[in-house]
């Protein structure tokens, strides 16, 4: 078994034109920790999870998951690493019924599971993130807060998961909405031994599911730690606070 | 498969209509005559382009204008293999079907990173240069005089032509719904809704496109080899654009992304264009009028408005009527894996 951090980010390097969105990140995460990311808008964290999930490449810098590295290797890729996410502009198939939406990460290449055997699974998802009245539904049809469940009721859906890299999943979500997704959140977690790295502006939330948390600014990681101790250093309360929490 | 079974017995209004069509069809020729059987035989040649179109561009959102240029290729190749190798007619036609398979790929190779209006335009690009190539090769392919092949059944009888293209017309279909049941079916979908999405559930896109491409081609090389040996003369004007806009025209009236649209419409442009035959100028403004008809009004098409009604009677919300759109948009990714 792979001991140490699951996933090692080493001087990780994204530039757009002559802009740096990611400066020089290095940064470590142990398995089955929910670490919280925060930062001011601009400040390159979508950006970095779409580094870690393949979505980009990096300009420099080396990303490493257990013993395998990422720079290299497509993004279609990841799923079979374990590395699922989701999108801040929460993504659908639109066309595609919920429950078929549950069963496109059963359809990845990696997969060796029949669709008809992981209905059962898919059914019990949807039940669980309270989403089965609509379960014949177009995901198009979706309110953007449902949308945002559908897309962690997804992630349980694939296997293994390793790594959940969820970009703002409460912006614009309704609170009962909420509550669920934070259920599923921690489940994925306990379940799966899943790390997750949480991107959030939402200070209580924060609170209530991450143990750690690392700080982005101007695409640089300036700090990271339990969360009253990050709270407390200056350099945070000057970039991000504002004011002391 | 067994989940083809499961909404086969689940939907038994749907089943047993679909049924009663393909009873229909197969009786039909006892109620024609030569002329009209020969008239709704050649209407399945588009059916066969419809449904591999639909394939690549409905349900997978790649919208290739070059079906009728591998239905083209299918016809020479086979020809070579008949006239050139000595192969009987029916080798021909499966080395017709390879050819353009086999040409997918490489066409597929070359276009399916290109996204949208870039991807038309490629294979638009070829489907021309097909033409012209068959056009000043005349002395291989007797260029614009035609070039005659064998028949494929020793009778000019139109109704053993008309079992065969019936009969390919409705393996195309069945093995279409059995695909979309499948996982290639989900990814398809999954491609054309959102590729990053796609990919980010594991769906190595660039290669499932390449696969519906060779499939989708390979289908279309089909239909071309057996035209080939239903007509006895080949013409580079197979591969004129025109054709290819038959094609969209038949789907989009009868129902883009939807199973049956491909036939329903095929037969019913076929029936359209026969009525207009005596003014080939009233054809097409008829057709354009009819399409623009569609897509302003009702974009499912006739088969997408009946899966409407169907759903509203059976009380459930109708889905939006989005699935007519023809081509779908994602955002670009940035990187060189991803399309
Ligand atoms: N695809 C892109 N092309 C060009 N610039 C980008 C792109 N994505 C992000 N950026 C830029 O990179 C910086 C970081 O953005 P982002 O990672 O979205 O920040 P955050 O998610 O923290 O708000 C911003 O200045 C943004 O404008
Ligand atoms: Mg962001």
């Amino acid at each position: 078994m792979h001991e140490g951090p699951l996933l090692r980010l080493d001087r990780v390097t994204k530039r757009f034109g002559g802009a740096v969105a990611v400066d020089g990140v290095t940064a470590s995460f142990d398995p089955g920790v929910i670490y919280g990311l925060i930062g001011p808008n601009g400040s390159g964290k979508t950006t970095l999870i779409n580094l870690i999930s393949g979505l980009y490449e990096v300009d420099a810098g080396t990303i490493v998951l257990g013993e395998h590295h990422l720079e290299k290797r497509l993004a279609h890729q990841m799923a079979a690493l374990g590395i699922v996410r989701t999108f801040q502009m929460p993504k659908a198939f639109g066309s595609m019924t919920l429950v078929e939406n549950l069963l496109l990460p059963v359809a990845g290449d990696h997969r060796r599971e029949s669709l008809s055997n992981q209905r059962g699974r898919a059914g019990e998802v949807l039940q669980h993130t309270g989403l089965d009245h609509l379960a014949d539904a177009p995901a198009a049809s979706l309110s953007g807060g449902q949308t945002m469940l559908l897309q962690l009721a997804r992630a349980l859906m694939h296997e293994p998961v390793r790594l959940l890299l969820l970009d703002e999943p409460f912006a614009g979500v309704a609170p009962a909405i909420k509550e669920r997704m934070m259920a599923t959140i921690r489940r994925i977690n306990q379940e799966r031994g899943a790390a997750v790295l949480l991107v959030s502006h939402e200070m209580t939330t924060i609170r209530a599911l991450c143990e750690r948390i690392g700080v982005m600014n101007t695409g640089r990681w300036i700090a990271e730690g339990p969360l009253a101790e990050v709270a407390a250093r200056p350099e945070v309360i000057e970039a991000y606070l504002g004011k002391p929490i | 498969m067994g989940e083809l079974l499961r909404s086969l017995r689940d939907q038994p209004l749907r089943t047993g209509l679909g049924a009663a069509v393909v009873v229909l069809l197969a009786l039909l020729p006892l109620g024609l005559n030569g002329y009209q059987t020969q008239v709704v035989m050649l209407g399945y040649f588009w059916v066969i382009l419809g449904i591999s179109w639909n394939l690549l561009a409905g349900y997978t959102g790649q919208f290739s204008l070059a079906q009728h240029a591998f239905a083209t290729i299918g016809s020479y190749a086979s020809a070579a293999a008949v006239l050139a190798l000595g192969l009987p007619v029916p080798g021909g036609i499966v080395v017709g079907a390879l050819t353009a398979a086999v040409l997918g790929y490489g066409l597929g190779w070359v276009t399916l990173r290109l996204r949208g209006i870039y991807f038309a335009i490629g294979t638009w690009a070829f489907a021309e240069s097909v033409r012209i190539l068959l056009s000043v090769n005349y002395h291989i392919t007797r260029g614009d005089a035609g070039l005659p092949v064998p028949f494929l059944f020793a009778t000019p009888d139109p109704f053993p032509y008309y079992y065969v293209f019936f009969a390919v017309s409705m393996l195309a279909l069945g093995l279409n719904a059995v695909v979309l049941r499948t996982k290639l079916g989900y990814r398809m979908r999954a491609i054309r809704d959102d590729q990053e999405l796609a990919v980010a559930s594991g769906v190595d896109v660039v290669k499932w496109k390449r696969v519906v491409f060779v499939i989708s081609t390979a289908l279309a090389g089909l239909g071309g080899g057996l035209y080939g040996h239903a007509i006895g003369l080949l013409s580079p004007n197979q591969a004129q654009f025109s054709q290819m806009a038959f094609v969209i025209i038949a789907v989009v009236l009868g129902g883009f992304r939807t199973l049956w649209g491909p036939v329903v419409g095929a037969l019913l442009a076929q029936g359209l264009a026969e009525a207009l035959r005596i003014s080939q100028e009233w054809r097409f403004v008829v057709f354009a009028a009819l399409v623009i008809l569609v897509v302003r009004v009702y974009p499912p098409g006739i088969m997408g408005g009946l899966a409407m009604l169907a759903e509203r009677l059976r009380g459930r919300p109708p889905r939006s009527p989005s699935v007519g759109t023809p081509v779908a948009e994602t955002p670009i990714a940035e990187r060189g894996g991803v399309p």
